[in-house]
C-alpha cells in the first residue's frame, strides 16, 4: 500500500514539465480567445468598464424610469393670432446613477393648426414672454438652433438630429418655440394643435 | 514544500488547459465570445456575463434571436431582434431592442452576416475581462513564471533514495528560457470583444394646446343721423360699434339689397381707444350717392379685424340699414338710419 502511493507520487514528480507547459496555456489561451474576438470586429474597441446600473433620461425633472410622457402647461398658448409665439425651456437630465448617454429628438404634431405652426428647437433657454402694445405675445429661444421653423405633422420629424451627449454634464437645457407666423391665412382662425417631442437616449460606449 | 509545488503546478496546468480548450473551441467552431458591459438585456443577460456568438447568414435570423451588431457610432450592441425586413436573399434590415429597454433602438441595422448569440454564461465576463486586463495578463504571465521557478527549484533529494540520478540543471535552464520566450511572444494579447447591451430610454415631452383666436364681431352697433338736409333726411350718418378687443380694428362695408358690395372698405381704426368705448365712422350721403340708384335702402356691415393682420377678420358682422333719397328738384342727396339688422 505504502509502496503504491509512493510510486504514484514519484510518477507525478517526474512530469512537472507537462503541467508547466499547460500553465503556459494561461497566456496562450487568452491570446487566442482575444485574437478571435478582435478578428471578428473591425472597430478597435476599448472595452469600457462593466457597468451594472441603468440609463435614465429625465425631461423637465420628470419621467424617472423607462419611457413616459410629460406635458408642459407652459408650452401652450390659446387665442393665438399671427405673429405670436411661445417658448419653453426643457431641461434634459441624466438621472443620478444613470450611465452617460447621447440623445436625439423627433417630433410630431396633431390638430388642424399643425400645418400653420412653425417650430424651432435650440440648445438654450426661453426668454421672458413679452406682450407688445397691440397685445401680441412673443417669446424667443437663445442658443444654437438645432432646427429652425419646421412644420410638424403626424409623421415624425427629426428636431434634434445630431446626437447630443450627456456624459460629462448631467443636464442641459433645450428650448422649444412655436410660432404662428405673420401672414398666416385667415383660414387658420379657431384651429388648435398639440405637439409631442420624443427624446431617445442611447447609452454611450 | 513539495505539496506547495504540486498545487502551484497543478493549478497552473488546470487553468492553462481550460484556456487552451476554450481557445481551440473558439477557433475550430468559429465562435466569438462577447463580454457584456451593460445590462439592457437583463434579466436574461446581465452586465458582466459572457455570451458566445456564432456568425450566421441574415436569412437564418428570426424575431426573438439575440444578435450582436456594430452601430453607426462604431459601438458593438447586442440586442434582441424585434423585426426583420428582408431586403434580398443576403441582406436584411433588423430592428433591435434590449429586453430591459422600453423602445427599440433608433438605428435600424442593415446586415448580411450577423453574429447570433448561442448562449450566455453568467458572471464569466467579469473573469474574462479581469484576466484580459493588463493587470490580469501580467498576473497570468507571472504565474507561468512562478511555475517555472518552482520547477527549477527542485526539492532536496530524498535521503532514503540516495539523491537524484543525474544533474539536469543545465537542461532545465534551457527549457525555462524557451518557455519564457514563448510567453514573451504571446503576452501582448488584445482583449476579448466587449459589447454593450446598450441601454436606451425615451421620454415624450408634449406641448399643451396651441390654439388660434377667432376674430369676433362687435357686441353692438349704433347708427345716428348727422346734420338735417330736408324732410327727415340727413347729409350723413355716423355708425359706431363697441370696441370689444384691444387687438381689433373694424371695417365698414356697404351692401345693396341683393347683397352686392358697393364701393370700397371704410376703415374704422380703434387707435388707442379703450375696450368698451365706441369706434365710429361717418358715411355721407354723397359717399353713397354714386353707388346706387337713389332712393334705395342699403346695409352697412361692420366687421372686426386684427390690427396686426388685416387678413384676419370676423366671419360675422353687425349691420344697420340706411335709406337714401333724392330730395325733390333740389337734387340734394339725403340719407338716414334705418334699423339694426345684425344677424343673431
Amino acid at each position: 500500500m505504502r509502496t503504491h502511493a509512493h510510486r504514484r507520487r514519484e510518477a507525478v514528480h517526474r512530469r512537472p514539465w507537462v503541467r508547466t507547459g499547460l500553465a503556459v496555456g494561461l497566456v496562450v489561451g487568452l491570446g487566442s480567445l482575444s485574437t478571435m474576438a478582435s478578428w471578428s470586429d473591425d472597430a478597435t474597441l476599448d472595452p469600457g468598464p462593466i457597468q451594472a446600473g441603468s440609463l435614465d433620461l429625465l425631461i423637465n425633472g420628470n419621467l424617472a424610469g423607462q419611457g413616459g410622457s410629460t406635458t408642459s402647461p407652459s408650452m401652450s398658448l390659446t387665442s393665438m393670432v399671427p405673429g405670436e409665439s411661445v417658448a419653453v425651456t426643457v431641461p434634459v437630465q441624466k438621472a443620478s446613477g444613470s450611465v452617460g448617454f447621447t440623445y436625439t429628438a423627433s417630433a410630431t404634431a396633431t390638430g388642424t393648426l399643425a400645418p400653420y405652426l412653425q417650430w424651432t428647437v435650440t440648445a438654450g433657454s426661453a426668454a421672458t414672454p413679452a406682450t407688445n402694445a397691440n397685445g401680441i405675445r412673443t417669446n424667443t429661444c437663445s442658443g444654437t438652433a438645432l432646427s429652425s421653423n419646421v412644420t410638424l405633422s403626424g409623421t415624425a420629424t427629426n428636431v434634434i438630429a445630431t446626437a447630443r451627449s450627456l456624459a460629462t454634464v448631467s443636464s442641459e437645457n433645450i428650448c422649444i418655440r412655436a410660432e404662428l407666423p405673420s401672414g398666416t391665412a385667415n383660414a387658420a382662425q379657431g384651429l388648435s394643435a398639440t405637439a409631442s417631442f420624443v427624446f431617445n437616449a442611447t447609452q454611450l460606449s | 514544500m513539495a505539496r506547495v509545488r504540486q498545487v502551484v503546478l497543478g493549478l497552473g496546468a488546470f487553468l492553462g488547459a481550460v484556456c487552451l480548450l476554450a481557445a481551440a473551441a473558439v477557433q475550430l467552431l468559429g465562435l466569438t465570445p462577447l463580454v457584456f458591459l451593460s445590462g439592457s438585456m437583463g434579466p436574461q443577460i446581465e452586465a458582466g456575463d459572457l455570451a458566445v456568438s456564432r456568425t450566421v447568414p441574415s436569412r437564418d435570423l428570426a424575431v426573438g434571436d439575440v444578435v450582436s451588431v456594430v452601430n453607426d457610432a462604431g459601438v458593438r450592441v447586442t440586442h434582441r431582434v424585434v423585426a426583420v425586413a428582408r431586403v434580398d436573399d443576403r441582406r436584411a434590415v433588423l430592428t433591435l431592442r434590449g429586453d430591459a429597454n422600453a423602445r427599440p433602438d433608433t438605428e435600424a441595422y442593415d446586415v448580411t452576416d450577423v453574429q447570433r448569440v448561442s448562449f450566455a454564461v453568467p458572471h464569466l465576463g467579469h473573469v474574462v475581462s479581469a484576466v484580459s486586463s493588463p493587470v490580469g495578463r501580467f498576473a497570468a504571465g507571472a504565474y507561468v513564471g512562478i511555475c517555472i521557478l518552482v520547477l527549477l527549484h527542485r526539492p532536496r533529494p530524498d535521503p532514503r533514495r540516495g539523491g537524484s540520478g543525474r544533474p539536469r540543471h543545465r537542461q532545465e535552464t534551457r527549457v525555462a528560457a524557451a518557455v519564457l520566450a514563448a510567453v514573451a511572444l504571446v503576452a501582448p494579447v488584445s482583449r476579448p470583444t466587449s459589447t454593450l447591451a446598450s441601454f436606451t430610454d425615451g421620454g415624450t415631452f408634449s406641448s399643451g394646446t396651441l390654439s388660434t383666436h377667432i376674430v369676433q364681431r362687435s357686441s353692438s352697433m349704433t347708427c345716428s343721423n348727422g346734420p338735417a338736409v330736408l324732410l327727415g333726411y340727413y347729409s350723413s350718418v355716423t355708425v359706431g360699434v363697441t370696441h370689444v378687443d384691444s387687438r381689433y380694428d373694424y371695417v365698414a362695408r356697404v351692401y345693396n339689397s341683393s347683397g352686392t358690395k358697393l364701393g370700397d372698405d371704410i376703415a374704422m381704426s380703434s387707435g388707442t381707444q379703450a375696450v368698451g368705448s365706441t369706434v365710429t365712422t361717418t358715411i355721407s350721403a354723397a359717399q353713397v350717392a354714386g353707388l346706387l340708384p337713389l332712393g334705395a335702402t342699403v346695409t352697412v356691415r361692420v366687421y372686426s379685424r386684427l390690427k396686426t393682420e388685416n387678413g384676419w377678420e370676423s366671419s360675422t358682422y353687425r349691420s344697420w340699414t340706411v335709406e337714401t333719397a333724392v330730395l325733390g328738384a333740389l337734387l340734394l342727396n339725403g340719407i338716414r338710419c334705418g334699423a339694426d339688422t345684425s344677424p343673431s
